[in-house]
């Protein structure tokens, strides 16, 4: 199964968005993804951390070590996460482009007329 | 509460997990606001009950090949011991399975009949049984292993059976230059099986020698005679302590990449 052609699940995708500037460690994904997500994406230590173990076993992120704060485990984006990241939000924003060219942004209630 | 996950998972994220849920409750609690307690465990019990589901189903089928525990010299020394051990156990069921299934006196060959099948399986089987505390690679190891001995016996078969069934090598030198093949040979195709088995890992390549030093001292071995049982669990820690070894530097540290993908979506 090639997982490059699927979409990612928001979880996994707003995890690579937080640790596309930096390394972080668990909490500071959890709080950048918050941010990030505008509160719509709230995730508990179980999500978190199930989400992390499938991204390190498909090498989307790899752990590393920070000499300041030897007490937590630190987090990398790979190369190969990078390209993901990247492919994704090629994928939203073609999604973004056919909705404005659709005249979809920006309206309140939409009229499918059914 | 995190006891109840998968024994893995919690040795991996056990800590990080509690960490986390520090942080969040010490956040909590320096918030002026009464509902964010509530808030707080509105989001983690619900978070909680559906990752408990998630990960024991992923254990289930077949575990996380990411999970891994640091294979050290207690793993060593456990290794060792199954290694030695099965030779006495298989040895004195073995004496009596001949009895109870009335093949034959325990003096004659029936008992070898018996015996070194039944070795080979308790040997993987007890392998296995101490890896699988440290890698998920354990039921590949097995199949491998016992896969590998399959190759090496329909080869000895074909070789020696068929091939060179009227040489006879009665010079000692001949016979050891004999050995030393078969060492190679046969700890080659052990060793790339159970390489193979642990695929993913820096080093798997080491169990390729340390199986053929393993093989050439039992052969060496054999060459002074094996009298007793003491001396079959003496041959049996040879190749069951350098594989040990190759362990502790394979499995020592963690896979670089699972060949599972797909579990993104």
């Amino acid at each position: 199964m090639n997982y490059k052609q699927e979409p990612l699940t928001p979880a996994v995708f707003y995890i690579l968005l937080a640790l596309s500037s930096k390394e972080r460690h668990g909490y500071d994904i959890m709080k950048q993804v918050e941010a990030d997500s505008h509160g719509n994406v709230k995730m508990g230590p179980g999500t978190l951390y199930g989400s992390i173990k499938r991204m390190l076993e498909a090498g989307l992120i790899i752990e590393v070590n920070d000499l300041q704060d030897k007490r937590r485990k630190f987090y990398r984006l790979t190369k190969k996460g990078q390209k993901h990241l990247s492919s994704e939000v090629q994928r939203y924003s073609e999604v973004v482009n056919l909705a404005k060219n659709r005249k979809l942004l920006g309206v309140g209630n939409l009229d499918f007329g059914v | 509460m995190l006891e109840l996950y998968p024994s893995r998972y919690r040795d991996e994220f056990g800590q990080e997990m509690i960490r986390l849920f520090q942080d969040m409750y010490h956040d909590v609690r320096n918030s002026d606001n009464d509902m964010e307690m509530i808030s707080l465990w509105v989001r983690i019990i619900p978070d909680y009950l559906i990752s408990l589901t998630k990960e024991h189903l992923s254990h289930l089928k077949g575990g996380d090949y990411y999970m891994h525990k640091k294979f050290d010299t207690l793993g060593l020394f456990f290794w060792i011991t199954a290694g030695i051990a099965v030779f006495p156990v298989v040895f004195f069921i073995s004496m009596n399975l001949v009895g109870i299934l009335g093949l034959g006196s325990t003096e004659d060959q029936s008992v070898w009949l018996i015996f070194i099948p039944l070795l080979l399986i308790s040997l993987i089987g007890s392998q296995w049984l101490v890896l699988r505390k440290y890698t998920d690679r354990a039921k590949d190891w097995l199949i491998n292993t016992a896969f590998a001995w399959v190759v090496m016996i329909a080869s000895t078969f074909v070789v020696i059976g068929l091939l060179f069934r009227n040489l006879t090598i009665t010079e000692p030198k001949s016979l050891m230059f004999v050995q030393a093949i078969q060492a190679i040979v046969y700890g080659g195709i052990l060793g790339w099986f159970q390489k193979k088995a642990l695929h993913g890992y820096a080093n798997a390549w080491l169990l390729i020698p340390a199986n053929i030093i393993g093989i050439a001292l039992i052969f060496a071995s054999i060459g002074e005679s094996i009298s007793s049982i003491i001396d079959m669990m003496l041959v049996g820690s040879y190749p069951a302590l350098f594989t040990g070894i190759a362990l502790l530097f394979i499995i020592g540290k963690k896979p670089m990449r699972s060949s599972r993908q797909g579990a993104l979506t």
